[in-house]
């Protein structure tokens, strides 16, 4: 009993703090997704899936999950199709930069968020490298729209995920026995076909749980939708906030932050189910 | 081919390092504006950096909060990663599992749900109300390192100091935490940076008179991007630097950064 | 594709349609083959190898002594500095792993855990664009070769090592390769596995009458099995030879140290004629068959299990050296016997069979002659 006590003393600081951090939040989040609310933010207490219903009627907000969702897809196979050269090589070099290299490649994860969107406003704004270098070289009259729209937030969020995505390939790739391909190559398979046959199918277990964390990752991102975005990008995580804090509808904004919660679920489902298949 | 493929990994390089350098070049730019390369080099950007009252508040807030946060998720993360460890519960896993959950969530979502309870009780724009919507989020890699370090720490040594008459107080000071020390250290860093480089969710808790640098920016840059904002990305950038070189010192920046 | 088939052509016509794969053909011969890293001492150093067809070869030597890049020489997984290595005739050291049509079996087994046995079989066959129900046939058969019928539709990790194993000897075989090579195949399996695949490879190799070369750092194993062993150390060819060869007639202390047990002593020559010599070693003096340069300095090794023990120095007969010793200890070993004697400072191991030796009433302490033949005493002048 003494040890109990102990363990519950030990334990109860902690809990304390998730409790009104973390537990209480997100039920109430989960109630208040049932109330609903009038013109101005004044909440009526209801028990009501209206929310619900509004979200799954109206075109507007589909659009939106929609949008997510592709965005999801697309910025996972972007980042995939950059990560893989570059975990691949990290993984196969012996060269003696390897460790410089390793470090550089997830350097960009250490810093902010903010900071990192940012530094592609300077690279991709109507003055920036891009512009100023296709200006420079006569190949454009007028600066391309590089942000401010779809295409800026994705190029941003891309980079902004491949060291995450790195690392799960080379998680993947690091179970992966080298004299495979060899094996591969005496039973006569050419280099890039022994790649295929032998190496890209033993990375898949790296490949969906890397892609599965961009998804999400992407699916709740916000600041480089907002800042990339320009105001002109509405994806779930900036219409939460909108929801939130402009319009003042607090019941909307918890049911769709529950709707974003419910597609995490789905994912991790999925990871479950597929993920599962490939584990040795 | 092979030359194809070294001029790939080079691209793919540059794709992702490009926007650090580019940060750096224009921070030096004595424009009003922020274009690349810059019309007029200097360091204009870093002087009114220096007179930008808003940053520098925003800084303090920043640093108090991160302090907070720090101590606040050390202490109780430690006591829970030990009460984990050491008490082998059944549903131990389980336990680790709640404490890491607030990760797994979209920060947004946290953010909107922790406005909802604190405009309830009064803890919304309040330096509290801050320090728990961090906290939340810093103490799952606390917990995660500390049990790390407690579970890799030499066998038997507890044991060891209790044969020769140490009470399980006097074990914990004298032996458990001074081998913890750079588990603990690198704990500090990773909350401490947690904290210090939190966004929306901050942004769902300040107040006109309470605000984070990392929000103060965000809404900076919302409006306006110049140079002045690349200084002070550099500025973040060599802080960050610094106490990941601490965490590299103690620890090895791999295996604290690895999630799993 | 083509590359492959062309490879086939000129190791010669194969007969498609017998029972079992067919007999490869292929001769290999390596030429001052070399192959050093940086500044560093090269791995493998002048190499001159012949292997016939339908032999089977053991590279023997310790870990280190540049076997398995030899091996891998070969294969074409590692390019010589210098030297040539021709198959059948013909120069392929510049040609790609993939383009030799060369059977590999790896240490490791590198099967491919996301395919079946059988798929693991086929994709050898698959390269080759043989597929659908030539594949099949020949996927069957490879898996009767080596004893796995039934276990085709299995993925690797539910075999055991030894099942692993002979999958991999069945995904090289079934190419029909030019040359089978093993890489230390038999060394992650425990003792009684190993007998048993030794003598399970070996009848396979003689069946199909391929060529095989086969790496390894257990002499028994080199022994046992070889046609003719070839003993590498510091990257060097030390002596090439059949087992009896390298066992009763070492090329070098490294090869007779290496190769079975032995009784090192340091000797000086005292005499020599026509007739042979006669050595000093420590206080002990006994004869040599050669005639040596008096006063040379050598390195001498007596095989333990040539040596017995006798109780008195016997009537001093021609052929048989004796020398006086002390018996420090006694080893019994199931079918062997084992002593351990001090002869002036030198100690000596005699082995005995149990069966031909009943215990001769000797114990420890005890002062006996140990006694070996004279042509039994192999002498090393040294450098």
């Amino acid at each position: 009993m003494k040890r109990f006590a102990s363990f519950a003393a030990l334990l109860s600081p902690a809990s304390a703090l998730m409790l009104i951090g973390f537990v209480l939040p997100m039920a109430w989040l989960f109630r208040l997704s049932l109330d609903r609310a009038v013109e101005g933010g004044v909440l009526i207490p209801d028990l009501t899936p209206a929310n619900y219903v509004q979200f799954v009627h109206d075109k507007f907000y589909l659009a939106i999950l929609g949008r997510t969702l592709v965005l999801g897809v697309v910025v996972s196979f972007f980042t995939l199709l950059c990560a893989y050269p570059i975990a691949l090589f990290l993984f196969r070099t012996r060269s003696r930069w390897r460790g410089i290299l390793a470090v550089l490649t997830i350097s960009p994860m250490l810093v902010s968020s903010v900071v990192r969107t940012f530094s592609w406003m300077a690279i991709l704004g109507d003055r920036g490298l891009v512009n100023h270098a296709l200006l420079a070289l006569g190949l454009i009259d007028h600066p391309l729209a590089l942000m401010n729209n779809m295409l800026g937030v994705t190029i941003g969020l891309v980079q902004i995920e491949m060291p995450v995505m790195i690392l799960a390939l080379i998680a993947g790739l690091s179970r992966l026995d080298p004299t495979l391909e060899e094996a591969a190559q005496t039973l006569g398979a050419r280099p890039w076909r022994a790649f295929v046959r032998v190496t890209l199918p033993l990375s898949a277990p790296g490949i969906i749980l890397g892609c599965l964390v961009t998804f999400v990752q992407v699916m709740s991102s916000f600041v480089t939708p907002t800042l990339l975005g320009g105001g002109r990008v509405y994806v779930m995580a900036t219409t939460i906030y909108e929801e939130a804090l402009e319009t003042l509808n607090w019941p909307l904004a918890a049911t769709i932050s529950i709707i974003l919660i419910l597609v995490f679920g789905l994912c991790a489902l999925f990871y479950e189910r597929i993920g599962g298949r490939w584990q040795r | 081919m092979r030359i194809a493929v070294r001029l790939v990994i080079v691209l793919l390089y540059a794709f992702l390092l490009a926007p650090i350098g580019i940060v750096g070049l224009t921070s030096f730019s004595n424009d009003a504006y922020l274009a690349f390369p810059p019309a007029h080099w200097g360091l204009g950007g870093y002087a009114a950096l220096l007179r930008n009252s808003e940053f520098r508040g925003g800084l303090e807030v920043s640093v108090l909060l991160g302090a907070a946060v720090t101590l606040l998720t050390l202490a109780l993360g430690t006591a829970a990663a030990f009460a984990i460890a050491r008490f082998r519960f059944p549903g131990g896993g389980a336990l680790l599992a709640f404490f890491t959950a607030p990760l797994l969530l979209p920060t947004i979502v946290l953010g909107l749900a922790l406005l909802l309870v604190f405009a309830r009780i009064g803890l919304l724009a309040s330096f509290t109300g801050l320090t728990i919507g961090h906290a939340v989020v810093a103490i799952p890699y606390v917990i995660r390192l500390m049990l790390t370090a407690l579970n890799g720490l030499p066998p038997n040594l507890e044991e060891a100091a209790a044969t020769l008459g140490a009470t399980p107080s006097r074990i914990f000071w004298r032996v458990t935490l001074p081998l913890m020390r750079p588990a603990l250290l690198a704990a500090a860093a990773l909350a401490f940076l947690a904290s210090f480089d939190e966004v929306t969710i901050t942004l769902f808790l300040v107040g006109p008179r309470l605000t984070t640098l990392p929000v103060e920016v965000f809404r900076y840059v919302q409006n306006h991007a110049d140079p002045q904002v690349s200084a002070l990305s550099v500025v973040l950038i060599v802080l960050t630097v610094g106490v990941i070189v601490l965490i590299e010192r103690s620890l090895g920046l791999m295996r604290s950064v690895s999630r799993s | 594709m083509d590359q492959s088939l062309a490879a086939r052509g000129r190791a010669g016509p194969l007969k498609r349609d017998s029972a079992l794969p067919p007999v490869s053909v292929g001769y290999l011969a390596l030429r001052g083959v070399t192959k050093r890293y940086g500044e560093a001492p090269p791995v493998v150093s002048g190499c001159d190898l012949d292997v016939a067809r339908g032999e089977f070869i053991t590279l023997l030597g310790p870990s280190g002594c540049g076997k398995t890049t030899m091996l891998r020489i070969i294969a074409g997984l590692v390019v010589p500095s210098s030297g040539q290595v021709l198959l059948g005739g013909e120069d392929i050291t510049a040609r790609p792993v993939h383009a030799r049509n060369i059977g590999l079996v790896f240490q490791n087994y590198a099967l491919f855990p996301h395919l079946s046995a059988e798929r693991n079989i086929a994709f050898g066959l698959d390269m080759r664009g043989i597929r659908g129900r030539r594949a099949r046939d020949r996927i069957a058969r490879a898996l009767g070769l080596v004893r796995l019928g039934d276990f085709g539709q299995r993925m690797p990790r539910e075999l055991s090592g030894g099942q692993q194993q002979r999958v991999a000897l069945a995904r090289a075989l079934v190419i029909e390769p030019a040359i089978l090579l093993l890489d230390e195949p038999l060394s992650n399996l425990d003792a009684k596995l190993r007998d048993e695949l030794r003598a399970e490879i070996r009848e396979i190799q003689i069946r199909l009458g391929i060529t095989a070369l086969f790496v390894t750092h257990d002499q028994a194993e080199a022994l046992t099995m070889s046609d003719r062993v070839a003993v590498m150390n510091h990257g060097r060819l030390e002596q090439v030879g059949t087992p009896t060869e390298i066992y009763e007639h070492p090329a070098s202390p490294f090869v007779a140290g290496f190769v079975g047990r032995t009784n090192h002593l340091s000797a000086t020559v005292e005499s020599s004629d026509a007739g042979g010599s006669i050595l000093v070693s420590s206080g002990l003096r006994f004869a040599a068959p050669e005639p040596l340069r008096v006063n040379q300095s050598t390195t001498v090794m007596i095989r333990p299990h040539r040596m017995r023990l006798s109780r008195l120095p016997g009537p001093s007969r021609d052929g048989i050296n004796a020398v006086p010793a002390a018996i420090r200890r006694i080893v019994f070993a199931g079918d062997m016997i084992q002593y351990e004697a001090d002869a002036a400072g030198t100690i000596l191991l005699i082995e005995n069979q149990t069966s031909s030796h009943p215990d001769q009433g000797v114990s420890a302490g005890d002062q006996v002659f140990v006694e070996w033949p004279v042509s039994d005493t192999l002498v090393f002048a040294e450098q």
